[in-house]
């Protein structure tokens, strides 16, 4: 995840913190769990009492030795700096799965609609249901153009506010199950860097999806902030 | 007979050996420890690829470019302790391992570039 910026302009705030485990550069951590011996990495479907992200790999008198995670007597003990601010913005990749770096797959048009308003592909946007997702044009007429998705069948997305254009057979779209505040969770992808853009529209982990930049396979993005942080007004 | 407030008079136990309160201490992760200079202090942790703050007074002591460091351009002001000095500051500098800073910002570098992709994509009409 990067930090991309916050809500109200504010600096990144950064504090050090004891870590549960050896977390990864980037990855959302959370309150430390009962019995833990400090903050604990998230899952790909909770963020719930969110601490903030990870921006480094710990820093102690070890010098020249990155500090591992370790309950050893006389072994150092393991701090990494956090980004904590609540209303962080953070950008992360739209993948096809759990895998990071998975690129989206493309759908084609398999049959046309003259009035801009049906986008029919072979996927079954149903299952996962994308219903208040977004669909976008990657080549064609409508290239660059997306739209909320209003309804969906076990083969086409339906949309209110037509494209421009009409869809022609051939021309290729993606879609994602986020929309501006109006999905309150992203799923992350294993390594909790990214986020997993195969899963169902309010499925996932605690984030409020701020905006989408939509462009290719595997270059696009969703802007989201961590919803349920203990620094936050609601935890 | 007057009385006054409580004092523990109980004798101090000093422990020999490796878990003497003084070398717990050691480990604490309370920033530098009082024997290293900032110097050596911020040298450490540029080993370690750590995220490194300095406040005002401090930033313009480190050259980042000699230890494969780069500025936070994104967001040239950062709130926390200062690595250097110890004190909370909100104008502190922040400082990436440069490998690590790719990983954590979307820098304007980027924005611009993908920003020229996305034209060219809609101009020849399809992205890639």
């Amino acid at each position: 995840m990067k930090f991309y910026n916050t809500i109200g302009g504010s600096a990144p705030h950064y504090r050090r913190y004891k870590v549960a485990a050896a977390h990864a550069v980037g990855a959302p951590v959370i309150r430390t769990a009962a019995g833990a011996t400090g903050v604990t990495i998230a899952t790909t479907t909770s963020t719930a009492n969110a601490i903030g992200v990870v921006q480094d790999n710990g820093a102690d008198y070890n010098a020249g030795v990155n500090i591992p995670y370790s309950t050893t007597q006389g072994d150092v003990e393991a701090v990494y700096k956090v980004i904590i601010n609540p209303d962080a913005i953070w950008r992360l990749l739209l993948n096809e799965g759990a895998t990071d770096g998975t690129a989206l797959t493309v759908r084609t048009v398999s049959t046309a609609a003259s009035d801009g308003l049906v986008v029919t592909t072979g996927f079954d946007y149903s299952s996962p249901q994308m219903d208040e997702g977004t669909v976008w044009c990657t080549s064609g007429a409508n290239v660059g153009q997306s739209r909320k998705i209003t309804s969906t069948s076990t083969t086409a997305a339906t949309v209110i506010m037509p494209f421009l254009n009409d869809t022609v057979v051939g021309d290729t779209f993606q879609h994602a199950p986020y929309f501006v505040g109006n999905s309150p969770f992203v799923q992350l992808t294993s390594n909790l860097l990214n986020a997993d853009n195969s899963i169902a529209v309010g499925s996932g982990a605690g984030f409020s999806v701020l905006d989408l930049e939509l462009n290719g396979v595997s270059d696009s993005y969703v802007l989201a902030i961590l919803i349920d942080h203990v620094f936050g007004v609601s935890t | 007979m007057e009385t006054g407030p409580e004092v523990n008079k109980s004798p101090a136990v000093i422990i020999a050996g490796k878990n003497t309160e003084a070398k717990e201490r050691m480990k604490e992760p309370r920033g530098r420890p009082v024997a290293r200079t900032s110097g050596g202090w911020i040298h450490d942790l540029c080993a370690q690829k750590a995220v490194v703050l300095l406040c005002p007074l401090c930033t313009h002591k480190f050259n980042p470019g000699r230890l494969g460091y780069v500025k936070d351009r994104c967001f040239p002001i950062a709130i926390g302790k200062c690595d250097g000095c110890d004190v909370m500051d909100n104008h502190c500098s922040a400082y990436f391992w440069e490998e690590t800073y790719k990983e954590l910002r979307d820098t304007p570098e980027e924005q611009r570039a993908r920003r020229k992709r996305r034209d060219k994509a809609i101009r020849i009409g399809h992205f890639d």
